[in-house]
């Protein structure tokens, strides 16, 4: 039957409200218009019951108000290349393109961001930034059609993650519009907005919770240089074992591809790229930085690969023979359509290690299932897309292909993998959610959906299953009051501090407060925290090391470990948890992350929530449930480990956490300058921001805090120091230290004692702990403005003669000031401050309260932290969180 | 080549990546699904499948189309949409019937020179009546590339004379009354004797851009080339691209008949459009057993004007060009026959001119034949980013190798503080090389309006 007697488009008056939404931008109501809708790059298909194209946020924002009225289901679309399902609409939804908000809005270098609508196509804003000497690192293979805004929703990686990661570590801010209607920002142009890391959890959310009509990127230099190879092997075996022998090895190269035989064939077919057509499997490798450092980690990746018998090994000569290499890698997926009419992408992630057994399972797979699977691999991240090609009006080879995909997936998840890596869960993936996570798992994200979209209008029939299997009844807590049994599950070697040894006795501690309304307050080390009403729960007893697995980049370790103890553990191995938070070697990692200080290595490293990939938590309903693996390519469901990172112990208790980690940095160095003036310190934090090679650290300190310190202190009254450290290979810090030698005149080099300058970072970190101070309150604002910010606070204090102590992190958008006890004429200060803070384009908060915003947070961002917690935390046994206390 | 298997081939290999967004022009100005190949070919294949009811609404997405190729080049299965789209329009004109003026254009006019060169002379006396408003209706100066609009009001222009008019004041003489008589273009005494070719006027050349006509004219005997000009007729790209096959046919045929009998090396025309179109004759007359043989024989003779004067030798330029030069790729050039570098070469060799390299030369101008009349606000919104592409070069010429193009660019450069001038490869060269200009360059042109 023809489908032109397709479902009817939605009631008049309800189309109505939308055209009145909509303005003079187009609304798609015939049959025929809304057809091309009704697809992606994938195989599930379904038409729109109408399609809006608006042109402006407040159009998107009125759509959605009509949609609230209406009770209409919407979902938004970019380029439609999703290999998912994501914009696959329900029946009867809206469909909101987003393609023609398509502006890039602003690009600010000095804040390493930019500012897009969610319709900018990936590779034409890379077409923008490279004449800045920028880029924004995410390069999905479908970059020269997908949207930023796809990106987003589906946290897309790309070749070049390896290296420079994923696009949730890309994202610093988003405007959203929730479910609700509301507008309202999440994240921040450097520095978050205090609360809970909603930002991370939107990333990758495909939509379910609401639309995103603009995000701030944040941008990477541009590398000096980009050396390309292409490796061939005879086995796949060899080619993926000498994949995680380079890793093995402690090189990261920015990315490590790999492909093999029919994938080889098809994209020479397709465009004639230079690919050996006779080789089992190819390795495309790029390695990129200063000029001088990449000869070397070329000739070591040569040598391994020699190890594993390469039978070839081929530089690319030219940068036209590099960028076909590249084109052809990233049009393999679509080259494939020459030999078949149908095609599956599958998406899995594997711990590195286990790559050449993955793929061992996957030729078992395709023998037993009579197909032919070419696999096209980001192999340095261990993810993997075999791909299964087919003819789908043969109804037994598409039950083949569909079997083989869910055998892949099975496979994938025994080693510890994901059920996704990097395309999304969409419509065609849910039915394999069950199999990654349990019921707990799985009714929790229900509970977060369910919280911040009641009406499950944001794009439904995404990511969940339609059925959650009930959750398993808990074994009967025992009774009586909370003081008298917490005495039987945990130690008190403290009064008033419980330390239980496993995860089921914190969790049914949880429970039994939950049960008893008891207030309690989570802590590990207590080096950042305040003490809270109720008993601490400590994870003191959490003290494991559970897998330290270099050769994969990852650690898990309770909670309760020490940094003394896990960067031992991981130096062993020559790696390291690139972190160095206040408080130092006592932190322990759940305290690092519930407070979200990871220190001043940020700049180079990556924020906390990025150097994590899974955690396990302990709920107040007493359940143990896990979220992410150690695959750093993990887009299965929503990204609830992230929500851990500053969440200060107000929504769960971790038990453990899988950390990103990296092999420990052959050389470090450190420099320190001095001026009369901030000015030129901060145009030299300006040029080593911008430069090719990225500094590790950058701290500009007040005259106080250098004396603090106990650096070089010559008589003179200065501006203050800006100290810069340096991690990676001898030339690398070289190429950085000469960069920054030469811009820097008015400006006077400090020798330091190198002997001294480990300690010193350590003492740095350690201005941002609050128990140095009556009071520590921190600035968050974008980075461009933190040297006023710090200029601004520094002026304020002195003006009210109050001796402080400012440090700040230009590359993080960070400035604290440590206050000693203030005089009554002296208050005013904090009032001052937070109009400093404000003029800024920042938040001030509290260290010394537990990260609590002394800046008022808008209603609706309160409103959607006020849900989440409501969902982890319905009884209120645990702390509010810092956005809900602010004066 | 048989249009179901061709039908069902090309649209298997769409596998929906959507990577044709990037290079679709229309998709760029709509960003609607229906503008671009991907959202073509969907619903061509379920017209195909029986799902969709061939409605008259199908219009849009299949005649918005500009066939300029762009989504072929970057599809990694180079699915053909263009030819596609020319086989749904000729679904589509069997179902809902073709536009009389198109029915009337295509097969009582374009075979038929001397009836379509007394309609033009009309239409350049269109100044005085309110023709022209008459055969804006019929359609009938898109078919020829003669007529553009702007936002305000019309601003045709016609040449005085047309350049079928002029052979004889370029050289051509009567030769070989008793034998079969023929125009004949003596080879230059002083070049290298060169090969002997026959010029295929083409109808935009003819009506609209004589002055590029005669350059080519001259630069081939100049390049000591033996030229022979035919009376042959529209190619027949137009009708086909509005999916008329068999006017198509027709044409190709009767050109066949014309220009099988001359005894040439090669075809050539300064047309990219129609040396594509003739290239392709072979493919067009496949199903036809009695003409097939020689359509490919004529189809290999072919060669653009670029690519057959890049392969002679030239003296280096006596006047090389002054100002800086930059060059647009017309789409049946530059994609459809891969001549990219030979107009280049031609440029700073033969012409000594400095050039500078257009960002996205290749992007289609909008022009499309008649698709800036069928399509004024596409082709204008499409035109505006050529300009600005253009203008952000700083050259002061923009040289090109089509009539439609020509006639397109000059229109987005006419306006501006900083007019551009808009040539022919061959008339910049010919400047170059010392041959005369033609008259009708600047000044020759008269407006078709009288407002």
């Amino acid at each position: 039957m023809p489908k032109s007697a397709c479902p009817a488009s939605l009631p008049a008056p309800v189309l109505e409200d939308f055209r009145q939404a909509l303005g003079s931008a187009r609304l798609l109501c015939d049959p025929l218009s809304r057809r091309v809708y009704q697809y992606d790059a994938a195989l599930d298909q379904q038409l729109p019951a109408a399609v809006a194209l608006p042109e402006s946020t407040d159009q998107v924002q009125a759509l959605v108000q009509a949609c609230v009225r209406h009770r209409v289901p919407f979902t938004p679309r970019g380029a439609g290349t999703s290999l998912s399902g994501g914009p696959i609409p329900t029946p009867g939804a809206l469909l909101i393109s987003l393609a023609r908000l398509n502006r890039v809005l602003d690009i600010r270098p000095l804040d390493l961001c930019a500012v897009v609508q969610p319709g900018v196509v990936n590779l034409e804003l890379q077409r923008q930034l490279a004449p800045l000497g920028l880029s924004y690192a995410p390069d999905p293979s479908s970059q020269l059609v997908s949207t930023i805004g796809g990106n987003l929703g589906h946290n897309a990686g790309g070749p070049h993650c390896l290296k420079y990661g994923v696009t949730a570590h890309h994202i610093l801010e988003i405007e959203v519009i929730t479910p609700q209607g509301e507008r309202v920002r999440l994240g921040g142009r450097g520095a978050a907005a205090p609360g809970c890391n909603l930002l991370g959890l939107w990333v990758g959310s495909e939509g379910t919770l609401g639309l995103v009509t603009e995000i701030t990127c944040h941008l990477t230099p541009l590398p000096e240089a980009t050396l390309t190879a292409l490796v061939a092997f005879d086995s796949l075996e060899a080619a993926s074992s000498t994949v995680s022998a380079i890793i093995a090895r402690g090189i990261i190269p920015a990315a490590l591809e790999m492909m093999d035989r029919p994938l080889l064939e098809a994209v020479e077919r397709g465009l004639q790229a230079g690919y050996p057509v006779d080789a089992e499997a190819v390795l495309l490798i790029d390695v990129d930085g200063p000029r001088a450092a990449l000869a070397g980690q070329l000739a070591a990746i040569r040598e391994i690969c020699g190890q594993f018998g390469a039978r070839e090994f081929r530089q690319a000569e030219t940068e036209s023979e590099r960028t076909l290499l590249w084109r052809g890698r990233k049009g393999t997926a679509a080259a494939l359509a020459n030999l078949a009419p149908g095609k599956i992408s599958t998406d899995i992630s594997v711990p590195r290690q286990h790559l050449p057994e993955m793929l061992a399972r996957i030729s078992e797979t395709a023998a037993r299932q009579h197909l032919s699977i070419g696999n096209l691999l980001h192999a340095g991240d261990g993810n993997l897309h075999p791909q299964m090609i087919f003819d789908p009006r043969d109804a037994d080879q598409l039950a083949r292909v569909m079997a083989a995909q869910d055998e892949v997936i099975r496979a994938a998840l025994s080693l510890g993998g994901a059920m996704t890596g990097e395309h999304g869960v969409g419509t065609e993936k849910r039915k394999f959610m069950p199999l990654m996570f349990g019921p707990a798992e799985l009714a929790l994200m229900r509970d977060l959906k369910v919280a911040f979209d009641p009406e499950n209008l944001a794009n439904p029939g995404k990511l969940l299953p339609d059925d959650i299997p009930p959750t398993a009844p808990a074994a009967p807590l025992p009774e009586g009051s909370f003081s008298r049994v917490a005495d039987t599950l945990a130690v008190s070697d403290e009064p008033g501090r419980l330390k239980p040894y496993d995860y089921e006795a914190l969790a049914k501690l949880l429970a039994l407060a939950a049960r008893e309304n008891q207030p309690v307050c989570l802590r590990g080390a207590e080096t950042v925290a305040s003490r809270a009403a109720g008993p601490v729960l400590s994870s003191r007893g959490l003290h494991h090391i559970v897998a330290v697995e270099t050769a994969n980049l990852t650690v898990t370790a309770q909670a309760g470990v020490t940094l003394a103890d896990l960067q031992t553990a991981l130096a062993a191995q020559g790696h390291w948890w690139p972190v160095l938070p206040p408080g130092g070697d006592q932190a322990t990692v759940g305290g690092v992350l519930a407070a979200g200080l990871g220190g001043p290595f940020g700049v180079r490293y990556g924020r906390l929530a990025d150097l994590l990939t899974g955690v396990r938590l302990a709920l107040t309903s007493g359940e143990v449930v896990r979220f992410g693996v150690s695959c750093v390519k993990n887009v299965a469901g929503y990204a609830l480990e992230r929500l851990v990172v500053g969440s200060r112990g107000t929504l769960a208790a971790l038990l453990e956490a899988t950390l990103r980690t990296v092999p420990l940095p052959p050389a470090r160095a450190t420099q320190l300058f001095r001026a009369d003036t901030l000015a030129p310190l901060e145009r030299l934090a300006q040029a080593a921001l911008l430069g090719s090679v990225r500094p590790a650290a950058l701290e500009l300190l007040s005259p106080a805090a250098a004396v603090s310190l106990g650096l070089p202190d010559p008589d003179a009254p200065r501006g203050g120091l800006l100290l810069v450290a340096w991690h990676g290979a001898e030339p690398e810090i070289a190429a950085g230290q000469a960069a920054l030698a030469a811009g820097s005149a008015w400006i006077e080099d400090v020798p330091l004692d190198p002997a001294q300058t480990p300690s010193l970072w350590a003492r740095v970190a350690d201005l941002s702990r609050p128990g140095d101070w009556p009071e520590l309150l921190e600035i968050l604002c974008p980075p461009s403005d933190t040297a006023g910010a710090f200029a601004a606070a520094q002026a304020a204090a002195a003006s009210h003669g109050v001796e402080a102590v400012l440090s700040a992190s230009p590359g993080l958008g960070s400035v604290r000031v440590g206050l000693p006890e203030l005089t009554p004429d002296q208050r005013p200060l904090r009032e001052v401050l937070r109009t400093v803070a404000a003029t800024h384009g920042g938040w001030l908060r509290s260290l010394s309260a537990d990260g609590a915003s002394l800046t008022p947070l808008p209603e609706a961002l309160r409103d959607l932290n006020h849900r989440l917690k409501t969902v982890f935390d319905p009884r209120g046994i645990l702390p509010a969180g810092p956005e809900t206390t602010h004066e | 080549m048989n249009d179901t298997d061709l039908i069902a081939g090309e649209l298997l290999r769409c596998n929906k990546c959507g990577y044709c967004q990037s290079v679709c022009p229309t998709y760029q100005i709509s960003q609607d699904e229906a503008g671009v190949a991907r959202g073509r070919l969907e619903l061509l294949s379920e017209v195909q499948d029986g799902e969709l009811e061939p409605l008259e609404a199908l219009r849009g997405p299949f005649f918005d189309c500009l066939m300029c190729g762009a989504c072929t080049q970057a599809c990694f299965s180079a699915v053909r949409t263009d030819e596609l789209m020319v086989r749904a329009r000729q679904d589509f004109h069997r179902r809902h019937g073709q536009p009389f003026a198109q029915s009337f254009i295509f097969h009582r006019l374009l075979g038929y020179p001397e009836r379509l060169t007394a309609l033009m002379r009309l239409a350049g006396a269109g100044k005085r009546s309110g023709l022209t408003r008459l055969f804006r209706r019929l359609g009938l100066l898109g078919w020829i590339n003669a007529t553009l609009e702007g936002a305000e009001g019309l601003v045709e222009t016609m040449p005085r004379r047309f350049l079928r008019d002029r052979l004889a004041e370029i050289g051509f003489i009567r030769r070989g009354v008793a034998t079969g008589e023929e125009l004949v273009l003596p080879r230059s005494i002083t070049a290298p004797r060169g090969p002997r070719v026959a010029y295929f006027i083409g109808c935009g050349t003819n009506f609209q851009q004589p002055a590029a006509g005669e350059a080519a004219l001259r630069l081939l005997a100049h390049a000591g080339c033996e030229v022979v000009a035919l009376p042959n007729v529209c190619c027949g790209l137009p009708p086909y691209s509005y999916g008329d096959l068999e006017a198509a046919r027709t044409l190709a045929r009767q050109n066949l008949a014309i220009l099988g009998r001359a005894q040439v090396d090669y075809l050539v025309t300064e047309c990219g459009s129609c040396s594509r179109f003739l290239k392709q004759y072979g493919e067009l007359l496949a199903d036809d057993p009695a003409a097939v043989a020689e359509a490919e024989d004529l189809a290999v003779q072919t060669r653009d004007f670029t690519e057959l004067l890049a392969s002679l030798p030239l003296p280096p330029p006596v006047r090389p060009w002054p100002g800086v030069v930059t060059y647009h790729d017309p789409c049946h050039l530059g994609r459809g026959q891969g001549l990219r570098a030979e107009p280049r070469r031609l440029l700073t060799e033969a012409a000594g001119a400095t050039l500078v390299e257009l960002p996205e030369a290749d992007w289609c101008c909008g022009g499309a034949g008649s698709y800036n009349i069928t399509h004024p606000e596409m082709s204008l919104a499409i035109l505006r980013r050529k300009v600005e592409n253009i203008r952000g070069t700083g050259a002061d010429t923009v040289v090109t190798a089509c009539p439609s193009c020509l006639i397109q660019l000059s229109w987005g450069l006419r306006e501006g503080e900083t007019p551009i001038a808009v040539r022919h490869v061959a008339e910049v060269v010919a400047a170059a090389q010392g041959l005369p200009q033609s008259v009708d360059r600047d000044g020759g042109n008269v407006p078709l309006t009288a407002e």
